[in-house]
């Protein structure tokens, strides 16, 4: 696809009482201006799916746990988003389930390209004062990469 | 012997749920439980800040359940001020929470238990999820979550905002209803009740074959306990009412206003897990349930046809009153029904047209108030000095009710499964299972993206044994 026939919706996901879980919001109040439909909330999971009104790029802005220090910036493509989903709580659908799920039912919403933001955590049961470092020093960049990649498009 | 199970913080912020199951020498069970990763000081960081902010902040405390706190605190400030919010308020307090119930039973009764109702609590994992149920059967996937959509938008409506209502304020609520916005609900209710024709046979359908495929989930999953609902004009109630505890045969042991819950609820901390969990304290310690099931042991009318009529049908196979684990899906679609029925009445109710708010004043004092919660009852309770800042703060929250009731079940599943056995799929498919049908509060604080596993530790005389992980 040329660049100048996508558009891009950028959902941020987070508590913004919550620790380290709050970087999804922070990034949030930083996007404006982005070439990009802007959404926010404070769950994923299904709640995702009616965000989505035929976009071609989707860029997820979350706190992630996939083992790596914190702050560190994970860019994920679709290939590469980890099965998340809980198995003993329904506030726990994965990125990954939801969109499989949106692909069947609600196919013509659905994004073509689909890009993670995840910015690595350690810090999610203490409020939002306690968190890391690291990940409020990662604020900035992920911006930076979200307005590159909301710019650049595929 | 040694059986005190420490779990040091920085395991816990990993994000994995965990279960403990403790043996003694002999491999005799001596307890299990669910380790919850709880969000902690929350409570704290209300101190110091304008009562009247609570029901604004306290909706952010989760995004899950942000309509029950919204309005709860709203209740507790309306006790803090001395006042009543005019009916017409809590008719639309009421309004906005039916639309939250409507969207948050529809997701827990298809996404949580709907796997395990259509595969089998034995299928493997890999097809028992939400995929694979949405996949096989689109068109009830399509209708569940219209409903669900349904209710959100109801809540949005009425309160301002999807994700963190804004409209419930101390003395009553900001909404203005009109005429345009009456026709719009009105027709949203319609669309949901042209939907229960299909999806309550559908629900009711694949409860019944499961439980013709698993016996045991009738016969052996049962954990009679006492429960907690909330009642008023000889009916379920969830915003107002009194609060009513009822024995393991039903039998009302007491009704009391929240703002005596804490002679009667009482808060015990336990040394493997942050949250603090409650007991009855009535002639002695009672462990209880809340939540659907236990609103309807409680009081067993909703005072709507639809609602009443399948919570009949509910009690000839359930018994009334109920205690099957498994019941607590058929519990969700009752008040799912009920609570496209109550928005209704709601709407058309003459009454929601008049004064909407009174003006409120703190002099300081004591501000408690409680809603009942999708998964139960939920209380907040603060001080307020005089000059309106909020001085302590005590919130209740369902799961900590329930904690009691999933770790026997989780025990009773320990029973079964560990004790000389070794098929560790069973195990983890037997626990999970247990909790999931109290869908707890777990992922306020661990839903980031990352692998969440269950994670089962077993210990025989404090050495650990081995460790299961999904």
């Amino acid at each position: 696809m040329s660049t100048s026939d996508h558009c891009t919706i950028v959902i941020c996901i987070g508590n913004e009482l919550v620790a380290d879980d709050a970087v999804g919001f922070e990034i949030f109040n930083r996007l404006a201006g982005c070439e990009a439909r802007l959404e926010y909330c404070s769950v994923g999971g299904i709640d995702l799916l009616p965000m989505l009104e035929g976009e071609t790029d989707l860029v997820v802005v979350d706190a992630v746990q996939l083992g790596a220090l914190p702050g560190t910036i994970h860019v994920l493509p679709w290939d590469a988003l980890p099965r998340d989903s809980s198995t003993i709580s329904s506030h726990g659908l994965g990125l990954r389930e939801t969109i499989e799920i949106g692909t069947t039912l609600y196919p013509g919403t659905m994004p073509e390209w689909i890009t993670l933001v995840g910015i690595e955590g350690r810090c999610f049961n203490r409020t939002r004062e306690f968190m890391t470092e690291a990940v409020q020093a990662a604020i900035d960049t992920a911006v930076t990469i979200i307005k590159e990649l909301v710019a650049r498009g595929h | 012997m040694n059986k005190t199970i420490k779990i040091d913080p920085v395991t816990r912020i990993e994000g994995h749920a965990k279960v403990f199951i403790n043996l003694d020498d002999n491999g005799n069970l001596e307890n299990a439980g669910l380790v919850v990763n709880e969000l902690r000081g929350f409570e704290k960081i209300l101190i110091g800040m304008e009562a009247d902010r609570m029901p604004h902040i306290t909706a952010r405390i989760c995004g899950v359940c942000p309509t029950a706190h919204h309005i709860a605190a709203s209740n507790a400030l309306d006790y803090a001020a001395g006042v009543k919010a005019p009916p017409a308020a809590m008719l639309l307090r009421e309004l906005m929470y039916m639309g939250h119930i409507i969207h948050s039973h529809s997701l827990s009764i298809f996404v949580l238990q709907g796997p395990d109702l259509v595969m089998g609590l034995d299928a493997d994992p890999a097809v028992r999820n939400v995929v694979g149920i949405v996949q096989a059967n689109p068109e009830l996937a399509k209708i569940a979550l219209r409903l669900r959509t349904i209710g959100q938008k109801i809540n949005e409506m009425v309160g301002g905002r999807g994700t963190h209502p804004v409209t419930s304020v101390a003395g009553g609520i900001t909404f203005v209803l009109d005429q345009e916005k009456k026709k719009i609900i009105q027709e949203w209710i319609t669309e949901a009740r042209s939907m229960l024709p299909a999806v309550v046979p559908a629900v009711k359908g694949l409860l019944l074959n499961a439980l013709d495929k698993h016996p045991a989930m009738l016969n052996d999953w049962i954990a009679p306990s006492w429960g907690l609902g909330t009642v008023m004009n000889d009916r379920v109630s969830l915003i107002e009412g009194q609060l009513r505890a009822i024995d393991e045969t039903g039998t009302t042991m007491i009704e009391f206003g929240v703002e005596d819950y804490d002679k009667y609820l009482v808060e015990s901390v336990v040394d493997w897990s942050y949250m603090k969990k409650v007991h009855i304290n009535l002639d002695g310690m009672h462990e209880y349930r809340v939540g659907p099931m236990a609103r309807m042991n409680a009081m067993r009318s909703f005072g709507t046809e639809m609602a009443d009529a399948e919570y009949g049908e509910f009690a000839k196979l359930g018994g009334s009153p109920c205690h099957l684990t498994v019941f607590q899906t058929y519990a969700k679609l009752v008040e799912t029904i009920w609570a496209i029925e109550r928005a209704d009445e709601i709407l058309n109710d003459a009454a929601i047209w008049g004064e909407t708010r009174v003006p409120v004043t703190f002099k300081g004092g004591r501000g408690v108030g409680h809603v009942e919660a999708p998964r139960g009852t939920l209380i907040h309770d603060y001080e307020i000095d005089e000059n309106g800042i909020i001085r302590a703060a005590n919130l209740i929250v369902a799961t900590q009710q329930n904690y009691a009731i999933i770790n026997r079940s989780i025990e009773q599943a320990a029973q079964s499964h560990v004790i000389g056995k070794s098929d560790d799929t069973a195990l983890l498919n037997a626990v999970e299972f247990s909790i999931r049908c109290y869908d707890p509060c777990l992922s306020c604080a661990t839903h980031a993206v990352g692998r969440m596993p269950l994670e089962i530790a077993i210990t025989r005389g404090g050495e650990p044994v081995k460790t299961i992980r999904r």
